[in-house]
């Protein structure tokens, strides 16, 4: 068996191998092609959010040029080119996808990915291949810009920690809340969202007195419920995801917890709001914060919303944060190539440079770059009240514009001495 | 009989010297992220093809044994500070001394797995290396101070540092390394004691009856497939640069068996094939339209009906077929029934195909019922 | 009772006392308690379910008794693992071929070899001059198998099959060999072979034989031992035993009557 089928097998390998080769490739006349490569996570627990995210890209090639029967996009002068590729929401699979966009496909400029530490990787991997140009999908981890920045890469999404602005102040001010239990999941997201809340809390003289992280996917949160205090703490920090949410909710209800909710970003979203259950009552009231709000009026977002209910009518009924982020990330990249009407030439230096000076209104705010091309952009708190019908809703409490990644703390802040982990922040 | 051996020569001859000249013609795309990373994957699906073949144990735990090298590299050889959790564990060791360690090691916890797995056999075997696979996948994931969490380590580099700061060298040893320990498989499986696997893998019940201690070879032979997963995980590690829960999960588990079963488990070189088709149907199968169809945001949809195709046409895999075809065209039946003799000098480089291995081989408890004539 | 040369032997090959073995609610074996001199060639007869595998599962150690105690060659191996008891010189057949498939008879019969050897777990090729090499040829020669050496088992006729079975427990040098119908599925000529096979072998091994042909039991056997219901009935030589109107009536007639009805 060793031995005999050696020349076989390497004949049916380059048999393959050529098959596949020829798949590959595809090209278009007329003006110049620029190549964008789309990462975004298409398999497993974020697929659906990977899908709304491409549409974000496709939203915003769609408003700035004309979709041409070979694929492409025509621009002023030049064309564009989407390529997707799909990750499974681990690094080690962005890296590769990344890679092959970039050293296969031969894409001028990436656009993606969508999760933190897929994002920290792709980042580390831009260092290395400093003539391409790197732009976030919604990725949101801190450290993809703020520490040990790669020069290629840009950022036009903000990130968790700026996701959480006004929410620790509110909860502490007007909510009179003074003790807060945190339950989150343990990856770099959960991280920095609660790094976020806790900056403004604590500064403002807030305390956490517990922090328990889970990993992605537990079902079972009998252990966290049974640790949590049962007195002393007046309200419970959840930074959990979709499902997971959806089982701490009603496992700590059935527990008999009293305390009131404050959501990350993606804890309180309406596929939570719709579960029918227990807990629901307790939900009235759970404060939140996030780049979106559903219910926003100002006109860019309505713009925005019907822009993309009537382009995709297969999808969500309305963009999430990930199809917002996205958009905004192929905006800032559109505004840049303009500027330098498609020129990529120089190792794209004009066009890096244009990138950093990027600035324009999103349907949620204005958005423009720091120093290390991180977006300083607008934020909601939202507050889940119950509606006339009787069904939850997140209404808008407040918005702040501006914020920068440090929220107004300034970067020489000790919150923001260190990376934000499960440790750091503290103020127990 | 000589002319189909000088014949096969002549084959691996020209498909070394393509491997050899692979690098120098290729792109580093094509380099890395396609023959390195085939070749990676294609040493952890032999490991499974070795143990399934040669002992009828048809293991599902060699992407965890994979990543274990991968984590005891990475705390070999990383400085204490560049744990992610910032607890101090980390030694600092050179790159090579770290390899040595993460590949004893794991050889050590292939030993372990096989001890706890040697008494159980087909179905049962699989779910308990299935079990073994998914407990490594939590170990690290819960244990932060250890293994760092859902985010693992980064950072980790080989000894000629980063693979794409010299692509063909880090190819090179990749193929060097697979080849070596092709070749150190073929010597064992020859071996006496490559032969008491193939007993063991036969009828365990009579090896116990012929003086054999069944599971301490059983053991033996989870240990030297922990061994090259071993290997295969440290290259894997300097490959990436990084280990994290996302290696050993499900997933990869379950990639290291379609490997093993698209390339054809009974044959070792499968494994490779196995790997290349799986790698480039991964990475181009987003690239491939249909009649105008785009599968780019459904690529996994074709990635698993081209699975579906492959098992149905070739259901002992590629090579298999490649076998199959290669008989009648040269009118040569009945090749599955040629035995290869490690006793005999004369059996040469001919050495013969497993009988197919099933999921579920023979179970060694024989008649469990008192049956008397 | 000894045979062969009794000075040289003090212990029999073979000591079961009150030995029991049960399956659930099955009483398989009862109370069987038996001897077996070194170097004595008995027979084990009985009807169906009499118990005669299941006390060679016992004696092997594939099963553990459930009651009473084995010893073997004067020790008592009643705990002992199968291939510990192997390695004290019991080698054993199977009423169905427990053959591996996928190797040749020449492996087949070097693994029966090194099995009781040292180099078990020997990483390297066995060496040209190895003595393994030249005991599995005369193995092979002893049970008729030389001319089929390099075929794969599983290409082996299924008398060949039957023979290299019997090669396989008589390569691993045994002391006591325990035969569980070696002649089933035999043609008439191949029972001839292996009577004959039987009888040559040396009195320095004591044999145990299950069979259900008599021409072949009772030509091998000094001794013979009727089991019925789990339990032995009667033992004595041949002659007595086809005497014995106890055994014609539970074994003979019993079969007989099989036979015809």
């Amino acid at each position: 068996m060793f031995g005999a089928k050696t020349g076989r097998g390497l004949v049916a390998l380059m048999f393959v191998a050529s098959i596949a080769a020829s798949a590959c490739g595809g090209s278009s006349g007329g003006d110049k092609v620029i190549k964008i490569g789309g990462l975004a996570t298409l398999s497993g627990p974020f697929a659906v959010p990977g899908q709304d995210g491409f549409r974000g890209v496709e939203q915003a090639l769609a408003k700035y040029g004309k979709k041409l029967a070979s694929g492409n996009w025509q621009m002023d002068g030049y064309q564009i080119q989407l390529i997707k590729e799909g990750s499974d929401a681990t690094p080690a699979v962005a890296l590769e996808k990344a890679k092959k966009l970039i050293e296969q496909d031969n894409v001028d400029i990436l656009i993606g990915p969508l999760s933190g530490d897929e994002g920290l990787a792709v980042k580390d991997y831009a260092k290395t291949v400093p003539d391409k140009t790197f732009v976030n999908g919604s990725s949101a981890a801190q450290d993809t810009t703020f520490r040990d920045a790669a020069p290629n890469f840009f950022r036009f999404s903000t990130d968790g920690a700026q996701w959480m602005a006004g929410l620790g102040k509110y909860a502490f001010t007007t909510k009179g809340y003074k003790n807060v239990a945190i339950v989150a999941e343990d990856y770099s997201f959960p991280y920095t969202q609660v790094g976020g809340f806790m900056y403004e809390f604590c500064a403002a003289g807030g305390h956490v007195v517990q922090k328990n992280w889970v990993p992605l996917g537990t079902k079972d949160y009998s252990s966290v419920v049974s640790n949590l205090p049962t007195s002393g703490v007046d309200a419970i920090y959840v930074a959990l995801g979709g499902s997971d949410a959806v089982n701490f909710f009603t496992q700590y209800n059935q527990a008999g917890g009293k305390a009131k909710f404050i959501g990350g970003s993606i804890t309180v979203d309406q596929s939570v709001l719709s579960v029918t259950g227990s807990f629901k009552d307790q939900l009235a009231g759970t404060i939140a914060a996030g780049p979106t709000a559903d219910s926003a009026t100002n006109q860019e977002w309505l713009d925005y919303v019907k822009a993309y209910k009537a382009q995709f009518t297969d999808g969500l009924p309305f963009p999430g944060l990930f199809a917002l982020s996205y958009y905004n990330e192929t905006i800032g990249v559109l505004e840049g190539l303009k500027a330098v009407k498609g020129d990529l030439s120089n190792k794209e230096a004009a066009f890096m440079a244009a990138l950093a000076k990027v600035s324009f209104d999103g349907p949620t705010g204005h958005v423009s770059l720091d120093a290390n091309r991180q977006a300083i952009s607008s934020n909601y708190v939202t507050e889940v009240q119950k509606g006339a019908d009787g069904n939850l809703q997140n209404v808008v409490i407040s918005k702040a514009d501006n914020v920068d990644q440090t929220l107004g703390l300034g970067a020489t802040s000790p919150f923001l001495a260190q990376p934000v982990s499960r440790d750091f922040p503290s103020c127990p | 009989m000589s002319w189909v051996r000088s014949r096969q020569g002549i084959v691996t001859i020209v498909a070394l010297l393509i491997l050899v000249v692979y690098p120098l013609v290729m792109p580093r795309f094509w380099v890395l992220s396609i023959g390195s990373y085939s070749i990676i994957l294609g040493i952890a699906a032999l490991s499974l093809v070795f143990m399934s073949g040669y002992g009828g144990m048809v293991s599902l735990a060699q992407a965890a044994l994979a990543g274990f090298a991968a984590y005891m590299l990475a705390l070999a050889t990383l400085a204490p500070s560049t744990n992610a959790t910032g607890s101090a564990i980390g030694f600092g060791l050179p790159a090579l001394a770290g390899a040595v360690i993460a590949v004893v090691l794991t050889t050590a916890l292939g030993a372990l797995f096989g001890a706890i797995s040697a008494r159980s056999y087909g179905t049962y075997f699989l779910m308990l290396t299935l079990a073994l696979a998914v407990g490594f996948f939590y170990i690290v994931l819960q244990n932060y101070e250890i293994f760092g969490g859902h985010i693992g380590f980064a950072g980790i580099l080989g000894p000629t540092g980063q693979p794409r700061a010299n692509p063909e060298v880090f190819y090179y040893i990749c193929l060097a390394t697979a080849t070596a320990v092709y070749l150190g498989l073929r010597y064992i499986v020859r071996s006496q004691l490559g032969l008491t696997f193939q007993g063991v893998r036969d009828n365990p019940r009579r090896m116990a009856a012929l003086g054999y201690r069944v599971a301490a070879h059983r053991i033996a032979l989870f240990a030297i497939a922990g061994f090259v997963a071993g290997l295969s995980g440290v290259l894997g590690a300097w490959y990436r640069g990084n280990i994290s829960p996302g290696i050993v999960d499900l997933s990869r588990t379950i990639d290291v068996l379609i490997i093993a079963v698209i390339g054809g488990l009974g044959y070792p070189i499968g494994a490779f094939v196995g790997a290349v088709v799986f790698v480039l149907m991964d990475v181009f199968a987003s690239s491939i339209s249909l009649f105008g169809f785009s599968f780019d945001e459904r690529f996994n949809t074709l990635i698993g009906v081209g699975f579906v195709v492959i098992v149905l046409v070739a259901p002992d895999g590629l090579v298999g077929l490649a076998n199959r075809a290669w008989q009648s065209a040269t009118h040569r039946g009945g090749g599955r029934r040629r035995a290869v003799d490690p006793l005999a000098a004369e059996a040469g480089l001919l050495a013969a195909p497993m009988p197919a291995t099933s999921i579920a081989p023979s179970e060694p408890a024989g008649d469990g019922t008192p049956s008397n004539k | 009772m000894t045979f062969g040369t009794a000075a040289e032997v003090s212990a029999p090959a073979l000591r079961l006392q009150g030995v029991g073995r049960r399956f659930g609610a099955l009483q398989a074996l009862h109370d069987v308690s038996m001897e077996v001199a070194a170097g004595e060639r008995r027979a084990i007869l009985g009807p169906n379910g009499a118990g005669k595998t299941t006390l060679f599962n016992v004696v092997a150690g594939d099963f553990l008794p459930t009651s009473g105690s084995v010893e073997l060659f004067g020790k008592d191996v009643t705990s002992l693992t199968p291939y510990a008891r192997t390695r004290l010189g019991v080698c054993r057949t199977y009423q169905t071929s427990q053959l591996f498939m996928g190797l040749t008879v020449a492996q087949s019969l070097f693994l029966a070899i090194r099995g009781v050897q040292r180099g078990r777990f020997d990483p390297r090729r066995p060496k040209a001059d190895d003595p393994a090499r030249a005991h599995s040829n005369e193995v092979a020669e002893t049970v008729g198998l030389t001319s089929v050496l390099q075929s794969p088992v599983g290409s082996l006729s299924h008398g060949q099959q039957r023979q290299l079975e019997v090669g396989m427990a008589l390569a691993g040098k045994p002391r006591l060999l325990m035969l569980d119908e070696p002649a089933a599925g035999l043609s008439r000529t191949e029972r001839v072979v292996l009577t004959e096979l039987l009888q040559r072998l040396p009195r320095d091994i004591t044999v145990i034989l299950v069979e259900h042909d008599m021409d072949v039991a009772l030509a091998v056997a000094d001794r013979v031992t009727v089991m019925a219901e789990g339990t032995p009935i009667v033992e004595g030589n041949p002659s007595e035993i086809q005497a014995n109107r106890t055994v014609q009536d539970i074994y003979l007639g019993h079969a007989v009557g099989v036979h015809h009805g």
